[in-house]
């Protein structure tokens, strides 16, 4: 289920986390469905388990799976993920808009833009 | 754990080992790399137990290997030229490791038949190098050892056996937490698989890493200025080019921590890139090594 | 440590059961061959033999089995059982295969020996058995001691080469090496003693190369002191294979060359799979060795090539001799350090350490050449004398004079060898001269005088000096040649010659020393008339006492002074058996040329009733023939029977009184089946044959007359004569 691109020079337990975390929030893996453990994954894949392990561990800090014990992992309840997703969203929004300020565009004009894009939503 | 302490090997004058110091964590993947005569396989003859260091130690799971029988039966070896008796079948040579290794499992003998397309009855001198290569791993897997020791392992095997080998491989260090020392001329290889890496060149390891401690501490930072480039304080530059405007910095730090300091210096833009491994053996070796950096990245 | 890891540790193996059976595998044509070499030779061969040889002569042909085949046998596959099994050590992959395996090096040591020496004394262990059932159940009985005999020299030999193999086998690591290395050792000793003694031969005068080796270098070479000095004896009744405390001694020391095998195996470094020599420190020995090596033998033959096209009478060059052996240990030296660094570019670096071994192979040549020891002037001290022999042929009708210490006469002989000595180059100018004087020619002819000296030390001292003997003259161009005067040399040992004591000592058979049985005397005439005849019992025994007489009145001469006078000349050949108790013994034979100045001799030998009676081709189913053949068989009223003895394979006995009549009784009968057989003047060829011979005296005309006959093993006469209640004595 999980396609690694081997151009793609991010880290591989990124690779691992994006996909993993797509496949949740598309609903590609339902709530509470248990995920591969991490020596299926290990073996699919020919990666390092340790790698796999981390994603793993960073995922369920993220909230996205919870493990239990001696069963595996398994993913998290749509709507708790939805909130996560949101939360995460606003952060790269915290993070864009003190980029663009940074680079010379007021709050203002920030938030006018905003409004703009609400107004369309009508 | 794997822990070579000083190890020095002299070859009829030759200095081969000079000194040597690795250590491979316990249940980790360590990717030995370097250039053709660096010395890898005759380290790995030394944790193999086939060679008698001059001076220095070398331990495996905390005792001494040399002559060790008990710590030999937990550890299997793969050589990177496959040696079978003359007209020994795969099934002769498993009779022959099943009777020197404890623990081997002949039920994964069974289960591994799936993965390897050979015929077991066949001459193992007879078939292809790749062939061979399988043979090797096919029953190093069964020896069940709790340390795997490969010498250039997949030298030879098309990449759909390489996933599959590797594959196998994972699964057991998953499993059983084997502890794994890879050699290979190429770090590219070995980046999906290890977990540390350590780079050697004339005898002596120059850098052992692990990879998170890699990856997460060096960050490619690509940032313009408007006019002047204000002091690059708070940063840790190993690496610094410029195209125009532009640098390209690369830098240790975690990437949070670069971020804000970018951030804070007010650029017209910045960015921040990952690094493949061998970019971060590039500046971590430094200096004008050429011909090592030629020769492993 | 957890509990699983400590007992790993404390199950240490002595040997592996796995490496044991993959090293039995790869050997298997090898030890196969071998169990079915000694299936031919055992129990297919003896049992098929059996029906001629009886018992105790199956018993002989067993223990000879071991004693021609088993030395071969065991050299060689030893060998090459050592060389299989340690091939992993010869190749950097399979050494590393090995050496990784699970295993300690001690193991796999132990592991390759205890499968070397079973897969060849196991098979072997059960070949005796088998054997044994076979002969046994063919009606042979008491075989037990004779096969652990055979196997027990058999497992010594095995023992003995397996060690040599296996050290020679851990010495290098390279192929092939091993076996070299064992190959030349096996005849190194014999190499090297027939070197030294060519050299000393060259350049000393008097020593001369002997047939025989030396003590040590046999003791030094298995394979040729078992087949000069051992044997297969009768003793005490039962077959013993001799050579047992040497067998001893060559167990000891296969046990001694397996430590040092496994010690360097020990100390082996994996990587010197591939060179010549394995460790380090011996790698000055194998270059010292080789050097040594060439210097003599490539030295010897060199010199001896150069020589030989060189005209024969310069004499040998010391200069020459050294530069020859210069080259030869510089073949050596260099040969080696090829072999040794594995590249052709060797001299520039290794010159200084051939200047070494030129120096020490330039002294030897010096020593030799220059007698730094003494060993051309040295003429032993009396007090060290126990006895010397002295042999010059043709001057006295025996050839070796004993010298024995107490003989006042000693000093004679240590006096001329000290003339000798110091007439070295007198007498060598006389031999090569001829001298011309006025018409007439003269001349000294040569002859070697060997003087062999026992010392009390137990050494012994061996000189022989071809030396001017006797001066021939022609008075002039149309003259025949004439022998002259003979040399001081001649003229002393002709005197030695004369005493009789030394007579005694050359005679034994004649003055009864030890126990002798005298087997058959022949006689021929001289050329003119060309006879040949067998004297008979009786007139073998007159004719030694004549003989004995006449030699101590010097009336019986060597060839050189032997004049044919009409060519009245008989020459006789008394066969002797020096028989000792228990033992077999051996055969001697005494020949004389007699002239009728041998009165006494002469007198006995022309007298015809001295001599067998000629029974040609008897036809004895004819009744009348065998009535005229053998009166005493026929009509043994007349006749009695006054004595009786038999002359066997090694053996010689008299009969007691007891069985005359039964002989003469059954005789008829046994001719008549064939079991028996006319004696045809043929010697006793076998161990299944003995020769009897009867002598019966004439009633009424008091004449005695002597019948033999050849008896076969199986005749019921057979039992009779070789039952020891019927032996007299």
């Amino acid at each position: 289920m999980i396609a690694l691109n081997y151009r793609d020079s991010r880290p591989i337990y990124e690779q691992i986390k994006d996909n993993l975390r797509r496949l949740i929030l598309s609903g590609g893996i339902a709530p509470d469905e248990k995920l591969p453990s991490v020596r299926e994954l290990a073996s699919q894949l020919a990666i390092n388990p340790n790698t796999i392990q981390r994603a793993y561990r960073e995922l369920e800090s993220e909230g996205y799976i919870y493990t239990v014990a001696g069963k595996g992992s398994f993913a998290g309840n749509l709507h708790e993920i939805a909130d996560l997703r949101v939360r995460e969203l606003l952060s790269q929004f915290d993070a864009l808009t003190d980029r663009l300020m940074g680079m010379g565009q007021s709050a203002e004009t920030l938030a006018q833009r905003v409004r703009e894009r609400g107004g369309k939503e009508k | 754990m794997i822990e070579i302490q000083d190890l020095v090997k002299t070859f009829d004058g030759f200095r081969a080992l000079d000194g040597l110091t690795l250590h491979v964590p316990q249940g980790g993947i360590y990717g030995l790399v370097g250039p053709n005569g660096s010395g890898k396989s005759t380290v790995i003859r030394h944790i193999t137990g086939i060679y008698r260091p001059d001076s220095g130690s070398v331990t495996v799971g905390g005792q001494p290997v040399y002559e060790n029988v008990a710590v030999k039966r937990r550890i299997a070896y793969i050589s990177d030229d496959v040696y079978a008796f003359l007209s020994a079948s795969l099934k002769d040579m498993k009779e022959f490791y099943r009777g020197l290794y404890p623990q081997f499992d002949t039920q994964r003998y069974e289960q591994l038949r799936e993965a390897f397309p050979l015929d077991e009855r066949k001459a193992i001198r007879h078939l292809s190098k790749g062939m061979q290569k399988q043979a090797a791993f096919w029953l190093a897997m069964c020896c069940r050892p709790d340390y795997l020791v490969l010498d250039e392992p997949v030298d030879g095997l098309d990449p759909v056996m390489r996933r599959r080998v590797w594959g196998i491989l994972m699964n057991d260090v998953a499993e059983r937490g084997t502890t794994v020392l890879v050699s290979s001329h190429n770090l590219r290889e070995l980046e999906d698989v290890c977990d540390h890496v350590g780079i050697i060149d004339r005898g002596r390891v120059l850098i052992e890493r692990s990879l998170s401690e890699l990856q997460d501490n060096i960050v490619k930072l690509q940032i313009a200025f408007e006019g002047e480039a204000p002091e690059l304080s708070g940063l840790d530059v190993l690496h610094r080019s410029a195209a125009g405007r532009v640098q390209t910095l690369i830098v240790r730090g975690c990437q949070a921590e670069v971020e804000q300091v970018a951030a804070s210096l007010r650029p017209l833009f910045y960015d921040l890139l990952p690094l493949t491994l061998e970019e971060i053996f590039i500046y971590e070796l430094g200096g004008d090594d050429n011909d090592l950096k030629n020769a492993v990245l | 440590m957890s509990w699983e890891v400590m007992t790993m540790i404390s199950k240490t193996p002595f040997f592996d059961k796995t490496v044991a059976r993959q090293g039995l595998k790869r050997t298997l044509p090898l030890w196969l061959t071998h169990a079915v070499v000694w299936a031919m030779a055992m129990p297919v061969l003896m049992t098929n033999i059996y029906p001629h040889t009886g018992m105790l002569g199956i018993g002989y042909y067993i223990l000879m089995t071991v004693h021609i085949g088993g030395p071969l046998m065991a050299a060689f596959f030893s060998m090459m059982m050592s060389e299989l099994l340690c091939n992993y050590l010869y190749s950097a992959r399979s050494v590393s295969f090995y050496h990784s395996l699970p295993v300690r090096r001690s193991a796999l040591f132990r592991t390759n020996l205890l499968v070397g020496l079973g897969a060849l004394l196991v098979p072997a262990a059960l070949i005796g058995l088998v054997t044994w059932l076979m002969l046994t159940a063919l009606g042979a009985r008491d075989l037990v001691p004779t096969l652990l005999r055979w196997f027990a020299a058999y497992a010594e030999y095995v023992i003995f080469f397996t060690g040599f193999s296996l050290l020679c086998a851990h010495v290098t690591g390279h192929v092939g090496i091993g076996t070299l290395i064992y190959a030349i050792l096996n005849f190194a000793a014999v190499a090297l003693e027939l070197c030294v003694r060519f050299i000393l031969s060259m350049f000393l005068y008097g020593v001369r190369v002997r047939t025989e080796l030396i003590g040590v270098t046999r003791f030094l070479s298995p394979l040729v002191k078992i087949y000069y000095d051992h044997g297969v004896l009768l003793q005490d009744g039962a077959r013993i294979y001799t050579g047992g405390s040497y067998r001893l001694g060559l167990l000891a020391a296969g046990v001694v060359m397996t430590l040092l095998a496994w010690l360097l195996y020990r100390v082996r470094r994996s990587e010197s799979a591939g060179e010549i020599v394995s460790e380090p420190a011996l790698r000055p020995v194998f270059k010292y060795c080789m050097t040594a090596g060439f210097a003599f033998i490539v030295g010897v033959i060199l010199y001896f090539i150069t020589y030989f096209i060189r005209d024969e009478q310069t004499p040998a060059s010391l200069l020459w001799f050294t530069v020859c052996m210069l080259a030869g240990g510089a073949i050596g030296y260099f040969v080696s350090e090829m072999m040794l660094r594995k590249s052709l570019r060797v001299f520039k670096r290794s010159l200084r350490g051939f200047a070494a071994a030129a120096a020490a192979i330039v002294l030897f040549c010096a020593a030799i050449g220059f007698d730094f020891f003494g060993v051309e002037r040295r003429v032993p001290n009396l007090d060290d004398i126990k006895s010397v022999t002295v042999e010059l042929y043709g001057v006295a009708a025996f050839d070796t004079a004993e010298i024995r210490a107490g003989d006042p006469w000693l000093s004679d002989v240590t006096d001329m060898h000290r003339a000798i000595i110091r007439n070295k180059d007198e007498d060598r100018s006389r031999l090569s001269r001829t001298e011309v004087n006025d018409g007439s020619q003269s001349w000294w002819d040569g002859q070697t005088v060997t003087l062999e000296y026992e010392l009390t030390n137990g050494s012994k001292l061996i000189r022989a000096y071809t030396l001017p003997a006797w001066h021939w003259v022609r008075p002039d161009e149309d003259a025949d040649v004439e022998q002259d005067v003979s040399s001081e040399y001649v003229d002393t040992v002709a005197a030695l010659c004369a005493y009789p004591e030394v007579i005694e000592r050359a005679y034994p058979m004649f003055w009864g020393e030890g126990q002798w049985y005298q087997t058959t005397g022949e006689v021929w005439q001289s050329a003119a008339t060309g006879d040949w005849k067998q004297l008979n019992e009786e007139g073998f025994k007159k004719a030694a006492e004549a003989l004995k007489q006449d030699l101590l009145e010097g009336r019986l001469h060597g060839w050189r002074n032997t004049r044919e006078d009409n060519g009245d000349i008989i020459e006789v050949t008394l066969g002797y058996i020096k028989n000792e108790t228990g033992r077999e013994g051996d055969f001697y034979d005494v020949h004389f040329a007699v002239t009728p100045e041998a009165g006494r001799t002469w007198a006995v030998l022309t007298d015809m009733t001295n001599y067998c009676d000629e029974l040609k081709d008897v036809d004895l189913s004819d009744p009348e023939a065998f009535g005229q053949a053998y009166p005493m068989l026929a009509h043994p009223d007349g006749w009695t029977c006054t004595g009786a003895s038999v002359i066997s394979w090694k053996s010689a006995w008299t009969l007691s009184e007891s069985v005359y009549d039964t002989l003469t009784e059954q005789l008829p009968g046994a001719l008549a089946q064939g079991d028996v057989l006319p004696w045809d003047y043929d010697m006793v060829r076998s161990e299944q044959q003995a020769r009897l011979t009867l002598t019966y005296c004439d009633q009424a005309a008091q004449e005695t007359a002597e019948r033999s006959f050849m008896i076969f093993e199986g005749s019921p006469l057979w039992d009779l004569i070789t039952d020891e209640e019927n032996i007299a004595g």
